[in-house]
């Protein structure tokens, strides 16, 4: 898109969400505002040789409620809840009622893992020789990420543009900035866009290795942090051109007004001390977005509760902000649900939107004692009504992989 | 470009073995104390690669396989294309990446050595191998690329969606350069699932795409990065302009429609956005791996669109399918054939498959000007993109 042409404004239309602390909009949403710690003492696998017991599940997810046309028995956990909140997210936009061309509805989640976690049962079953012990039953597990796109497509018949990006912690904001594109480009009159990955067992591990997890809650910017959780989850948003969402008398959320995408390309695991890919990225989503550092009503942060994420994002937020980085309110909803991994940008969104839409600014829980180097505008521990316009979310991926996304009223 | 595959490294090897080489199949076993060993898996493996000798000896030790090979074929691209990642823009230049088994190697070890050795003796720096986007990662900390980092997977349509997503944000200006390719490595695990995944009685030992003997496919490994430019950026730095990306089209059908309803539309829309009539275009590079179906259903497509009148090449018969990283060695053959105006021979092919459409599959090299390929692939899952890629003449006073 060269100078001068003007871009198509995508709104968002349709909402869904599978959190640890609700499953549905009507569950997460009233949850989040009251601030309700979804992480927890993990069930689904043991952590008693590790040295922390605790992060995000979801609890009380029905697949048979959301899936209808395939059989939920064969779909991985993560292509479950990839299909679930799709649903979710299409019938609160009534897009399928209103005589879309299916030809050119797509889809497109972002993971860390997707279906990979599904190999650590047979692997598990293999090596303690159970199950016939025949490497060929219990080995051929699924390598074919691109389940968690496809299942949506099948289930719904929407066949446009049909992608997976399994960008690591920042994929939820590049699935939602690809989608932008897509119906920007007129490759697509409306895509789902979302994230999702479930809890691992090798992540927990991987984590537990790099002494990273927090063992009682997450505090992000708290003095105290421990560290992060590890969760599971997904979200999904249906976005459209604001022309097609209007003449078909759709209901708005907001507006993906635009993004900014840069890399540390610096280290792998920890991110550029000054916050270089995180200042940049911030920078340019708004610079895309046509909105400046003082039109920010909120920011929605990256906020693992790790000592260095949260310190170097406050670096970062300060240098873009300047004078503004004391008033705009900031807070990160991963104190409540953990770090869902591929689906944390994308819930995100989803939080982002209903904060424009009720005007309504979710807490940052478990915040006890400031840090005077994460000095920030935090929403601690109660929601904040506050009238809330332009929402800016961040997400920094492993790898350095950085995505900021900006979101808007209409 | 930068090519690493079983046919050598670098771009002249790779081309001379499109133009008369063999490939390079042959059986690996892959042992593991903790799981049965998995019988000879017959691929084309990489062939004299050490990644030491493109990337130095420090810090190879914790990268993926995959990571070494894709940094490895990055930092070739980058010197092919005559940049210099000492004094470049580094916040323009961004990487994009696509792949099938990028991270699942390391993310089954990681656990399976935890059951093994204990949960204690997990090796904190092999964990970021684990993800699927090491490997565009560690080529953007290698090289200095600070622009955005995509990585995408969809089949064997990664490829040609990674390429596709790097012009994408080219010309939304968010880089003046991508280094976008794809990477496909294969190991214990991965070599366990695509041995197990075959049917019975498909015990290929050559990869004859569209061939009347075609037995299934050969897997390979490889990895290939193009470097994709903005124009005037290019022109601003003299940098040897091989072709221009004239259009993308990517589609998606469920397979029990027919694959070839995923592979016309991923062809005609690549044709719309290249503002290019079928009969303009003058090579297919085809995506044909020698799976009886797959070939069939794309073979049907390049017939309803194109006809018999464009000659229709294919290189998996000698680089094997590399899944992830297809789309990008099929490209560059492509950018062979605008070069040296010239369609190699499809190797493994040998006789027409009567229960196909009448396809010119290129049994001989032939001259031919070369001003608009066409790239395709296509997936089992139902997925298929395609590329145009014109010669650089083609550009209108920009």
């Amino acid at each position: 898109m060269t100078a001068g042409t003007i871009q198509k404004r995508v709104v968002v239309t349709g909402l869904g969400v599978s959190s640890p602390i609700g499953v549905g909009i009507d569950a997460f949403w009233p949850a989040l505002v009251a601030g309700k710690i979804g992480t927890d003492r993990i069930s689904s696998f043991d952590t008693s040789g590790c040295l922390t017991h605790k992060g995000g599940e979801v609890k009380g997810f029905e697949p048979e409620r959301y899936i209808k046309k395939l059989s939920p028995d064969t779909l991985p956990r993560s292509a479950q809840f990839a299909v679930a909140v799709s649903r979710m997210a299409l019938e609160d936009s009534a897009l399928l009622k209103s005589g879309v061309d299916a030809e050119r509805v797509g889809v497109c989640f972002g993971v860390v893992l997707g279906n990979r976690p599904s190999l650590e049962k047979p692997t598990r079953e293999l090596y303690h020789r159970q199950n016939g012990s025949d490497p060929k039953k219990v080995l051929n597990g699924p390598h074919d990420v691109t389940v968690v796109s496809r299942s949506p497509a099948l289930e719904f018949g929407l066949y446009g543009p049909n992608l997976v990006t399994p960008t690591a912690c920042a994929a939820g904001n590049n699935a939602i900035s690809i989608a932008l594109e897509t119906i920007r480009a007129g490759k697509a009159d409306a895509m789902i866009a979302g994230g999702v990955d479930e809890l691992s067992e090798t992540m927990f591990l991987m984590f537990n290795s790099f002494r990273s997890l927090s063992p009682e809650v997450v505090q992000p910017f708290d003095k105290n942090r421990k560290g992060l959780m590890l969760s599971e989850g997904a979200a999904a948003l249906v976005l459209e051109s604001y022309d097609s969402a209007r003449a078909r008398g759709a209901s708005i959320y907001g507006e993906v007004r635009g993004y900014g995408n840069f890399t540390d390309a610096y280290h792998m695991t920890a991110p550029h001390p000054e916050g270089l890919g995180a200042a940049r990225s911030m920078t340019d989503s708004l610079r895309r977005s046509g909105v400046s550092p003082e039109d920010v009503d909120y920011i929605n942060a990256h906020g693992t509760g790790t000592p260095i994420n949260d310190v170097v994002e406050t670096k970062a937020i300060r240098t873009v902000f300047g004078k503004w980085a004391d008033s705009v309110p900031v807070s990160s909803i991963k104190s409540m649900i953990g770090h869902t991994q591929g689906a944390a940008s994308a819930i995100e969104a989803v939080a982002c939107l209903l904060t424009i839409k009720h005007n309504i600014i979710p807490p940052n829980m478990n915040y006890d004692e400031p840090d005077p180097e994460c000095s920030l505008n935090i929403v601690a521990n109660r929601a904040r009504k506050q009238t809330v316009n332009v929402a800016l979310s961040n997400a920094f991926g492993f790898g350095g992989n950085i995505s900021c996304v900006v979101f808007a009223g209409c | 470009m930068g090519i690493i595959s079983s046919l050598g490294t670098g771009k002249d090897k790779f081309f001379r073995s499109l133009l008369g080489g063999t490939p390079a199949f042959c059986e690996r076993n892959f042992e593991d104390e903790q799981f049965a060993s998995v019988p000879g898996f017959y691929a084309a493996y990489l062939n004299e690669f050490s990644a030491a000798d493109h990337l130095g000896r420090k810090g190879l030790r914790n990268l993926s396989r995959e990571s070494q090979v894709f940094m490895s074929a990055g930092m070739l691209a980058i010197a092919d294309a005559q940049a210099s990642p000492q004094c470049w823009e580094r916040e323009s230049v961004g990487i994009c990446c696509g792949s099938v088994f990028s991270g699942y190697e390391d993310f089954v070890r990681l656990f399976a050595d935890s059951l093994a050795h204990g949960i204690d003796r997990i090796n904190p720096a092999q964990g970021p191998q684990t993800g699927f986007n090491a490997p565009a990662s560690q080529l953007a900390i290698f090289a200095g690329a600070e622009g955005p980092n995509v990585t995408v997977t969809s089949g064997i349509a990664s490829g040609l969606d990674a390429l596709s997503q790097a012009s994408d944000l080219l010309m939304s200006e968010h880089a003046s350069m991508m280094l976008a390719g794809g990477v496909e490595a294969y190991a214990f695990f991965s070599a366990h699932v695509l041995g197990s995944a075959r049917a019975p009685g498909e015990n290929a030992r050559a990869l004859r795409p569209f061939d009347i003997e075609r037995q299934g496919t050969v897997f390979g490994e490889a990895a290939a990065v193009l470097v994709l430019e903005e124009l005037a950026h290019a022109r601003a730095r003299g940098a040897p302009i091989l072709a221009i990306v004239s259009g993308y089209g990517r589609a998606f059908r469920p397979p029990a429609a027919g694959l070839e309803l995923a592979a016309g539309k991923a062809i005609r829309h690549a044709l719309e956005e290249a503002r290019l009539e079928p009969s303009q275009i003058d090579v297919v590079c085809a995506s044909g791996n020698g799976e009886r179906q797959l070939d069939a259903a794309e073979a049907k497509a390049l017939f309803e669109v194109f006809g018999d009148s464009v000659p229709v090449y294919a290189v998996k018969g000698v680089t094997g399918e590399c899944l992830g990283a297809s789309g990008a060695l099929q490209t560059a053959a492509a950018l062979l054939c605008i070069e040296k105006h010239v369609v190699p021979k499809t190797i493994g092919y040998r006789r027409r498959d009567p229960a196909l459409p009448l396809l010119p599959v290129t049994n001989e090299i032939t001259a031919v000007k070369a001003r608009h390929v066409m790239i395709d692939s296509l997936d089992p899952a139902g997925y298929s993109t395609a590329l145009v890629l014109s010669t650089a003449k083609r550009v209108e006073g920009s």
